[in-house]
């Protein structure tokens, strides 16, 4: 907070100093959400400017950090759905915390990009709040506080989100099938084949 | 029924269908402790609802072991280019320049994206109130032929051993300063040769056959690109495309698109 005011107050060297300490983890949040590294700087990157020239208007309602990460995931968000509009190749999955040497690296890869072709299914807000919470582990409270909505709506967006990609994942592999439960609807081109 | 959460959760717990939604929302915690006490019950009797449940908790587990990047440093390439396009704002702030395109902006980061989208790309209509630029636009440039031209620079450079100057730096303030240098330009960058332009304008859903009124290799808020000029959807506008070198299905984020009156 100090380095908002610092920069209202005219401190040239305060905004890069805020973005120097939060640019690590927007980077991480823009990667995972996005999944391609050139998309992730560009969301940060758009982020970071739309908080330069809104910053005179913050109010320290929100702690900066919580500020600049909503920033930066609604620029997700807007990413994706631009996507939505117009369908992409899916990214391989990279990161500085793959193991080196995997139990089976070549399933384990697999399986990643099925997972990765799944979330990429989703809609833009389901897909955000399933990777902050099931792939991040951010909590409820954190997630909503970073999307700007509420709790019980990031919790709705992550149950309509898994259901769908238990299905997609195979975990369900003919919920039609299953005596009492109704599915829901998932394109039939994504279902996971065997 | 599935899909309708406010309707399932205002039914009696004790008989409503145990539909895929309405289990995931009890595995997500979205309904009251009561009406998950009550369906808690039910499910563990019923068999396939307690599938429904384990293949959730195996696509939390999937989830969650994806690579997390909570602990992923920024590159520094990334990094640099963060403090040079910050540095260019601040500056284009400091200067209190004002733009010479009072476009509303749509695409990623503007929040505009969504209208278009719900208003569709035939009925596009976002219109700018940008007086000073109709004046200065004067569309004599036909477009030809999308030459296989080879960026300017590489011939001055290859011929003279002068070094080209610099694609113009631009911020999405001062993009329409370009506009008259861009109309009738060729110089598609790193779009060339023409099927990396087709394949680009496909992807922003130029028609077939449409061709850019202009082409200016560019750098917007520090990132490389190529401002292209393209008919809009309404007569009397003009849609400012600037997209990445990598433009194309993979990469189909333009870095910033307007719709300018002509």
């Amino acid at each position: 907070m100090e380095l908002v005011a610092a920069h209202v107050a005219g401190d040239a060297g305060a905004f890069p100093e805020l973005m120097r300490r939060h640019r690590d983890r927007m980077w991480a949040v823009a990667l995972q959400t996005l999944r391609d590294p050139e998309e992730a700087a560009d969301a940060v990157q758009d982020a970071l400017l739309s908080a330069f020239r809104s910053v005179g208007s913050f109010r320290g309602q929100a702690q900066v950090t919580t500020w600049l990460h909503r920033i930066v995931v609604n620029a997700c968000i807007d990413r994706l759905r631009w996507r939505e509009a117009r369908p992409t190749c899916p990214l391989p999955e990279t990161g500085p915390d793959e193991p080196a040497v995997a139990r089976d690296a070549m399933a384990d890869r697999d399986t990643r990009v099925t997972i990765a072709e799944a979330l990429d299914s989703l809609p833009a807000e389901q897909r955000a709040a399933i990777v902050l919470i099931d792939v991040e582990g951010y909590s409820v409270a954190e997630t909503a506080a970073l999307l700007g909505v509420a709790e019980g709506t990031v919790k709705s967006r992550c149950a309509r989100g898994r259901a769908r990609l238990a299905v997609l994942l195979g975990h369900l592999r003919n919920p039609d099938a299953i005596a009492n439960v109704s599915p829901v609807a998932v394109p039939t081109q994504l279902r996971k084949q065997g | 029924m599935a899909g309708n959460n406010g309707q399932a959760r205002s039914a009696d717990p004790a008989v409503q269908p145990l539909s895929l939604d309405l289990l995931a929302d009890l595995h997500a915690g979205v309904l009251d402790e009561a009406v998950a006490a009550v369906l808690r019950a039910r499910v563990a009797a019923d068999p396939s609802a307690r599938t429904v449940l384990a293949a959730l908790d195996a696509t939390v587990a999937d989830l969650a072991a994806l690579p997390r990047q909570r602990t992923a440093r920024i590159p520094d390439e990334v990094a640099t280019r963060l403090e040079s396009a910050l540095a260019a704002e601040a500056q284009q702030g400091t200067a209190g320049q004002e733009s010479s395109v009072q476009a509303i902006p749509f695409g990623p980061g503007t929040g505009l994206t969504a209208h278009r989208r719900r208003a569709g790309w035939a009925g596009l209509a976002v219109l700018a109130a940008a007086a000073a630029v109709s004046a200065v636009l004067a569309l004599s440039a036909l477009p030809g032929a999308i030459a296989h031209l080879p960026h300017p620079g590489d011939v001055l450079g290859a011929a003279s051993g002068v070094q080209p100057a610099p694609p113009p730096a631009l911020t999405r303030s001062n993009l329409g300063s370009v506009l008259d240098q861009a109309l009738g330009a060729r110089d598609y960058g790193p779009l060339t040769p023409s099927h990396l332009l087709r394949t680009c304008l496909s992807t922003h859903r130029v028609p077939a056959g449409e061709e850019p009124l202009g082409a200016l290799e560019v750098t917007l808020d520090g990132r490389r690109g190529v401002l292209l000029v393209l008919p809009a959807d309404r007569i009397g506008q003009l849609r400012l495309l600037v997209v990445g070198p990598n433009c194309g299905p993979a990469h189909p984020v333009p870095l910033a698109e307007y719709v300018v009156p002509r």
